[in-house]
């Protein structure tokens, strides 16, 4: 299987009584909360951390796409993929995804995409979420009714972009260029392989089908709550007539991986609270514009009682009162020794079905430090006991040729742990 | 009071129109929150005159025809064919608009007046003030919309609600066809901006009623005074105190006996 640094470029930054004093994380943020000289650190820091996933053998590192965050701060992937394209050697560059229907004309995200596949040599992995209604709807201002109308037209933009050799017209109810000609092209051709991300809508699952398209559940909330989800895709991949292929499922887990399980507890306990409890603190009420969810999945909501207490459960979590014990047990993180997280993720992924662990080692307000050694355990321990699962009997058809090669990570000493190491954090200045 | 229903072809999609009363035609479009499954406001106006009411595409009685209209002329043409079809083409007609449809109701106005005989626009959006801008109610999660619309929240409920009488899966379906006439809203609307009816208000050349809530926290009474501005025309604007968005919702029979006076007004200074 494929085991991937999936990068969220958290603020760690949001006081201790965000809770009690903001609504929310998201869309209507507090700006006055941002802190220039933080995110200075910030970004070297998660680049460096995903520079280091590429130095380990991780297969794939993953960037994405959100606006008005504070526990995403990373506006453009592309921005941060370009970087990577330079910095890295190995691993699949997997943006995961840009929201297409934001970007007008969409020529931009094909040529952007383009150039980082071009200069990575065929790494990139094109990842083309709807976008989250906070992100498209609130802080963009689309349509919620008519997003995936535009979302589709930015699609067969971009791929007739990439793929076709000569100048074309489009004329859609959204989008009308009149001279399509990008020179730059993927060098992968004709595309590079597509991934769409979602979080559970029916259509979704149905365009990731039926399209023959990866598809990264990109739910924050473990394996327990994605089954139901999971589930749904795998019976449209059924109705559309395709393979149960383990590798066409990717999905994001939290993880903190250390010495021991005590060692865990300890290293993650303040970092987990932080997300769940202050990085997720999310305002209902930028969750719902009607339109943006479609009938037939309003309808399976209304209808599923598990759905509702999926529902109710995330409300809970809203709430900021989880504890670590809460959020291990019901396996929103998953944290151990490296035998243990291994053997707890291999099950997930058996279970699921899941041929891409998107793993999420630098989360809420975790130091770098702990990060980097979260990522060295999972890198050298971790991904070894997980690599062979699912490799024999099915063909990744959504990976880049470029990146086919399993990487063994540099030979060296069980890492100190940070608990005990002087605590001395990353300074912007240190970056020159 | 009796009505009967009957369903309307509107670019390829049905919507269902109702009809009650007689006398000339006065067609109704309600805004926010669609059309309700009971009114004594339509009920109050029908009492004097022929009430033709029209969802828009995607509202209660429709299909989802919101999906083909992509922009503010793909909703005005529909609504136009949706006049035509429901009332037999019997033009001109008095137009009651609520809400969203205010802001169609005026482009109807200026694209096509000689449709009209006269129109009222009970707290409509369309226009924009930068330093005083309409409220998004899909803003707020949706137990907390209804305040924004109404204080009375029991009358709401009465209009909207499930009726007592549905099965379990027909109240899930109701909560599915309500969903689809926020959609429609807000495919209208979103992000509630305006598509610049200001400046197509002077084209409107028949008498025009602008009925307000004092209190209307959606889009607030100060608008009244810009449409005033803008329509350079025989105006009347009747403030109700203490009244919501959904003003008609709130204070039917009066609401209605101020449309039905104005129209019969309008109606004998045509004459």
């Amino acid at each position: 299987m494929k085991n991937l640094f999936f990068h969220l470029m958290p603020y760690k930054g949001l006081p201790e009584d965000f809770v009690e004093k903001y609504e929310s994380v998201w869309v209507n943020i507090d700006t006055r909360l941002y802190n220039p000289d933080l995110i200075r650190e910030y970004f070297h820091d998660y680049l460096d951390q995903l520079k280091f996933a590429d130095q380990l053998g991780f297969d794939g590192i993953c960037v994405n796409e959100h606006h008005s965050n504070g526990y995403a701060i990373m506006a453009s992937p592309q921005m941060m993929a370009s970087i990577l394209a330079r910095e890295t050697s190995h691993a699949a560059i997997v943006l995961m995804g840009c929201s297409i229907a934001l970007y007008d004309p969409p020529m931009r995200v094909a040529e952007d995409m383009a150039t980082i596949d071009a200069m990575s040599g065929g790494r990139v992995v094109a990842g083309f979420p709807m976008g989250t209604p906070f992100d498209t709807c609130y802080a963009y201002g689309q349509n919620p009714s008519s997003v995936r109308q535009k979302y589709k037209e930015a699609y067969d933009i971009i791929m007739r972009t990439w793929s076709s050799d000569d100048m074309f017209a489009y004329n859609g109810e959204y989008y009308k260029q009149p001279f399509i000609n990008t020179f730059i092209k993927p060098k992968q051709r004709p595309h590079p392989p597509i991934w769409v991300p979602g979080g559970g809508s029916v259509e979704t699952w149905r365009w990731a089908a039926e399209q023959n398209f990866g598809y990264g559940y990109t739910s924050f909330y473990g394996a327990l709550a994605a089954r139901t989800q999971v589930a749904g895709f795998w019976d449209f991949v059924d109705q559309a007539g395709q393979d149960r292929n383990p590798f066409r499922l990717g999905m994001v887990q939290f993880i903190g991986v250390a010495k021991n399980r005590e060692e865990a507890m300890e290293l993650y306990r303040e970092p987990a609270e932080y997300l769940y409890n202050r990085n997720l603190k999310v305002g209902a009420r930028w969750a719902v514009p009607p339109g943006y969810q479609s009938e037939e999945t309003k309808r399976m909501q209304v209808q599923s009682t598990m759905q509702q207490a999926a529902l109710k459960a995330v409300g809970a979590i809203r709430t900021g009162k989880l504890t670590m014990e809460e959020i291990v047990e019901r396996g929103y993180v998953i944290i151990g020794s490296p035998d243990e997280v291994a053997a707890q993720v291999r099950a997930n992924c058996i279970d699921l079905n899941c041929g891409n662990m998107m793993a999420l080692l630098q989360f809420g307000n975790m130091r770098t430090q702990v990060g980097m050694y979260n990522l060295e355990l999972y890198g050298r321990y971790v991904k070894p006991q997980l690599d062979d699962l699912f490799e024999k009997d099915w063909e990744h058809h959504w990976w880049p040729d470029a990146c086919r090669t399993v990487k063994e990570p540099p030979a060296g000493a069980f890492p100190a742990s940070p608990v005990v190491a002087a605590a001395a954090p990353v300074s912007a200045a240190a970056h020159g | 009071m009796a009505s009967k229903q009957f369903d309307v072809e509107v670019n390829g999609s049905v919507i269902r129109a109702r009809e009650a009363g007689s006398g000339s035609p006065v067609v109704l479009i309600y805004g926010y929150g669609g059309v309700p499954h009971t009114s004594r406001f339509e009920d109050a106006l029908a009492a004097s005159h022929r009430v033709i009411t029209i969802p828009l595409p995607g509202q209660q009685g429709s299909d989802r025809g919101h999906d083909k209209l992509h922009s503010p002329l793909d909703w005005v043409t529909a609504t136009l064919d949706a006049i035509e079809r429901a009332t037999g083409a019997e033009v001109p007609i008095h137009l009651v608009a609520q809400s969203v449809s205010g802001m169609l109701a005026g482009e109807i106005g200026a694209i096509n007046p000689s449709w009209l005989r006269s129109m009222t626009l009970i707290a409509p959006l369309g226009l924009y003030d930068d330093a005083n801008p309409p409220r998004n109610p899909f803003a707020e999660a949706p137990p907390h919309r209804i305040p924004f619309m109404t204080q009375k929240p029991d009358l709401f409920k009465a209009a909207y609600g499930a009726p007592e009488t549905l099965s379990a899966e027909e109240l899930r379906e109701h909560e599915v066809i309500a969903y689809r006439a926020d959609e429609a809203t807000a495919r209208l609307m979103w992000p509630f901006g305006d598509i610049g009816l200001k400046r197509r208000l002077h084209r409107i050349k028949v008498p025009v009623q602008i009925i307000w809530g004092s209190a209307d926290e959606l889009v607030p009474p100060a608008y009244a005074s810009r449409f005033v501005e803008g329509l350079r025309h025989l105006v009347e604007v009747e403030l109700i105190e203490d009244g919501g968005h959904l003003v008609a919702l709130e204070t039917p029979e009066r609401c209605a006996a101020l449309v039905n006076a104005f129209i019969d007004k309008a109606a004998a200074s045509a004459r």
